[in-house]
């Protein structure tokens, strides 16, 4: 029972921290139905802005943690400037390609950077005890903030004009352009609130496991899976389906030896393609013609 | 150096020929290449490796692969555009996870060391040069059969499905029936490049069968020329170069792999924003030349 | 030739397609009018397989095709144009028609290899019907143009001969002069025609524009909300109540 517990407590940990990167990737998929193939990546710079402000520069980490994420934001900004914006109305495959470029591009300055091995934050962590559940202060930590990351991203995107645009445009962004809301503009806030969100959720995967430049890859596939688990053209589905994956991961390695950890995450990204809401087919389609 | 790097450059053309016909002709953005390639590889030096002749098993390589392609496609037929990608690179990703960890079979992160060079009716390609020949002679093969199809009605129908398979499918053509053949052609080729590759460099493990490489394979094809074979052996040349020079510069092995990801992830993003299709473009179809060979190479 | 009984689509709650039966006499040139909305693109897809039907039958020459697949239904002899074109765009003019014939040799997997005589022979032909029609219409110069670099009337011409290159018996037009000006329309309608007389290819044609049924179609059916409220001889509509207040309640 107590085991179960705890991989309840581990589940919503992992879940919420793939949640979190995967709001950041439904934003962008809402709004431009494009697979933001970088985020993963982009995720993996904020782990690292973070370490290197705190670790490297010897920042409070709080403040670190802050500065990674505006710094990873401004590389949100960068990357809509350099390789989406030009190509939105170009061959219909080129923003896909070059973000697959971009994301290695990324990969390969964090292994020329800050190399090949495996880094950590530095972090002391106490464990404690509570209710029969083992906890940590930096996993009390990331409960509190992802809490506090999820309220203050609902007031923003429910309560202000930025948000009431950002809306707009997910419906519709033809409509949206056409009532005045300056789209790309609105892409570009998009784009670096995601990033921004991203960079919370790596930090958060660097204080839970470690920091890695190779990550990037499966932080990718887990948020899309996590996107279209939780549905798309909702922009809180990620989270949702973040919170779902979590729970599929940590169960599954109940059942299988951990090993095959990976093959599950994989695995579940392939079936939840396959069984998507064939509406969404329908819709993608529509839009289809592929070279107009 | 010069034969090494030749020989890559024609494993690397072989493959992404294969590659070609699904991303180039028949439009669809594959992220499987990887699985196929090590599935060819595995396949391939496992059965030399238990005494099956080379040919025999380089072939079987190929097969195997392409009954992966043809179920893959059987599973992704409904899918179009962003979620084929996404699905065969979640395919590729379960693949390299059994290469890791059915280690009865594949010994798992140790890797097959020593596998046998090929050996044709008792001779032994032992050294560079009479493995350039051979692999030039395969190459040539593999050039002749993709040319033959995407020359032919065949190759014409995989490009209407890349255009509009709404339209295809109101003319009565097969749609699903075509993009499986393609899928799996595509597969085949991939299967029998990574025999190939097995049987130069005698050792695999399955890093050598992550992402990466698919994403390698795929600048190749974009690189070239979509729908281009030429282009491909093009983008091949081009590549390889690219890839393999940083190691000649006396840098340290890691910094050189950083540095030609850097090189190459730049080239990619630079020739889409530049020339989203690629050096060389499709051949158009003249209507004086009726359907004879020699048509003219034009950019898209 | 064509016979729909019953036929229902819903979207949601919305009926698209609402208990429509229509008949298709052979060789006759038919017509579907409706306001924009007014389900008949739906309806047209219902008939070749591109939607599945809720409920209803589907006859054509007799056989029950409901809900069979798109290709096959094309196969039967019934193909269809869109309303928003559906060229091949990176092919050519020539390209995009002599990939339509559903004879084509050379299309399985086996036949590069060992059909390559016949293969060579095949493609010729359909080379030279190709360019038979292309004179016709009056599109010989730009037969090895991309067909993304025509212009929009003659990409809604090149559809129309593409679909005449499978030699169908009935062809499905949806809104053929959408968008194209008066030229064009009247260059269409004497092409129509002409197939008609020529090949006896039977046709129904929907259309938004009243004006270009009423001189061509010999009989016309009128759908408002997925549900047939008139159908008769072109005068016979023009005089319907029903009718005009359909078209002016939607304008209006």
């Amino acid at each position: 029972m107590d085991y179960y517990s705890q991989v309840i407590l581990n589940s919503i940990i992992t879940g919420g921290i793939y949640g979190l990167i995967a709001v950041g990737y439904s934003m962008i998929y809402s709004i431009l139905r494009f697979v933001n193939f970088s985020h993963g990546f982009v995720a993996m710079m904020g782990m690292y802005f973070t370490y290197a402000l705190s670790v490297q520069l010897q920042l409070p980490f709080f403040i670190a943690a802050a500065g990674g994420i505006v710094l990873t934001a401004l590389l949100g900004m960068i990357i809509e400037r350099v390789a989406y914006r030009p190509l939105r109305f170009s061959f219909y495959l080129a923003p896909l390609v070059a973000v697959v470029g971009v994301a290695f591009f990324l990969e390969s300055v964090a292994l020329m950077v800050w190399g090949g091995g495996i880094l950590s934050y530095d972090i002391r962590t106490i464990s404690y005890k509570f209710l029969g559940l083992y906890i940590t202060n930096v996993q009390i930590g990331i409960l509190i903030t992802l809490l506090l990351s999820v309220i203050l991203l609902y007031y923003l995107i429910e309560k202000t004009t930025i948000g009431q645009a950002i809306r707009a445009t997910a419906d519709d962004i033809k409509m949206a352009s056409l009532v005045g809301i300056n789209s790309n503009r609105i892409v570009v806030i998009v784009f670096m609130l995601g990033s921004a969100l991203a960079a919370v959720g790596g930090t958060f995967l660097g204080l839970e496991t470690n920091l890695q430049p190779t990550i990037g890859l499966s932080v990718t596939a887990k948020s899309f899976a996590a996107v279209i688990l939780g549905g798309f053209g909702n922009i809180y589905g990620g989270l949702v389906g973040g919170l779902v994956l979590g729970f599929a991961e940590n169960l599954g390695v109940t059942v299988l030896p951990t090993v095959w950890k990976d093959f599950i995450a994989f695995g579940v990204l392939f079936i939840v393609i396959y069984f998507k809401p064939s509406g969404l087919l329908a819709k993608r389609q529509e839009r289809g013609g592929r070279y107009r | 150096m010069f034969y090494h790097l030749t020989i890559l450059m024609i494993i690397y053309s072989i493959t992404c020929i294969g590659l070609n016909i699904v991303v180039g002709y028949t439009g669809f953005f594959s992220f499987a290449r990887a699985a196929f390639f090590g599935i060819g590889a595995y396949t391939s030096a496992l059965l030399v490796m238990s005494g099956v002749p080379f040919l025999i098993a380089i072939i079987a390589g190929g097969i195997l692969a392409a009954i992966f392609g043809w179920i893959l496609g059987l599973i992704t037929v409904e899918m179009t555009g962003d979620y084929f990608a996404l699905a065969t690179f979640a395919f590729a990703e379960m693949t390299r996870q059994v290469f890791i960890n059915w280690t009865g079979l594949t010994r798992g992160p140790l890797g097959l060391p020593g596998i046998p060079r090929p050996e044709i009716f008792g001779f032994r390609f032992s050294t560079n040069q009479a493995y350039l020949f051979l692999y030039i002679i395969l190459l040539i093969l593999v050039l002749i059969i993709t040319e033959m199809y995407v020359k032919s009605p065949f190759g014409r129908l995989l490009k209407t499905i890349r255009e509009d398979e709404t339209a295809a499918q109101s003319l009565g053509k097969n749609i699903a029936k075509t993009k499986n053949i393609s899928i799996a052609m595509g597969a085949f080729f991939g299967g029998v490049g990574g025999a190939l590759y097995a049987h130069y460099i005698t050792y695999i493990d399955p890093s050598a069968f992550v992402l990466h490489i698919t994403i390698f394979f795929l600048i190749i094809v974009i690189a070239g020329g979509m729908g281009n074979n030429y282009g491909t052996i093009l983008g091949a040349v081009m590549l390889v170069l690219v890839r393999e020079l940083p190691r000649y510069l006396g840098l340290s092995p890691a910094f050189a792999a950083s540095l030609q990801q850097m090189v190459y992830s730049s080239i990619l993003v630079i020739l889409m924003l530049v020339r989203p299709r690629g050096l060389l473009g499709e051949r158009k179809l003249l209507s004086e030349q009726s359907s004879e060979e020699g048509g003219q190479i034009r950019n898209a | 030739m064509l016979e729909t009984k019953g036929i229902e689509k819903n979207f949601g709650g919305l009926k698209a397609v609402d208990n429509v039966s229509i008949k298709v006499k052979e060789g006759t040139i038919m017509g579907l009018i409706g306001p924009n909305g007014a389900g008949k693109t739906t309806f047209f897809n219902l008939i070749t397989g591109f939607l599945g039907a809720d409920s209803g039958e589907i006859k054509f020459k007799g056989k029950d095709i409901t809900n069979l697949k798109p290709y096959l239904i094309s196969r039967l002899g019934m193909v269809r144009t869109f309303q928003q074109t559906r060229i091949f765009p990176e092919m050519t003019v020539l390209e995009n028609l002599i990939v339509a014939p559903q004879d084509n040799i050379g299309e399985g997997f086996f036949d590069p290899i060992f059909f390559r005589k016949a293969l060579k022979d095949d493609q010729k032909e359909k080379i030279s019907i190709a360019v038979a029609i292309l004179k016709d219409m009056g599109l010989s110069d730009q037969k090895d143009e991309y067909a993304k670099n025509l212009p929009y009337g003659e990409q809604k011409r090149l559809e129309l001969m593409r679909a005449v290159m499978t030699s169908p018996d009935i062809l499905l037009l949806d809104e053929p002069t959408a968008g194209v000006s008066q030229d064009y329309t009247d260059n269409m309608k004497t092409y129509i025609k002409k197939l008609k007389n020529e090949r006896g290819i039977t046709f129904f044609i929907i259309e938004h524009k009243m004006s270009f049924l009423m001189e061509l179609a010999e009989y016309l059916y009128v759908i408002d909300h997925g549900k047939l409220i008139a159908s008769g001889t072109p005068e016979e509509i023009q005089n319907n109540p029903k009718v005009i207040n359909a078209y002016l309640g939607s304008e209006g």
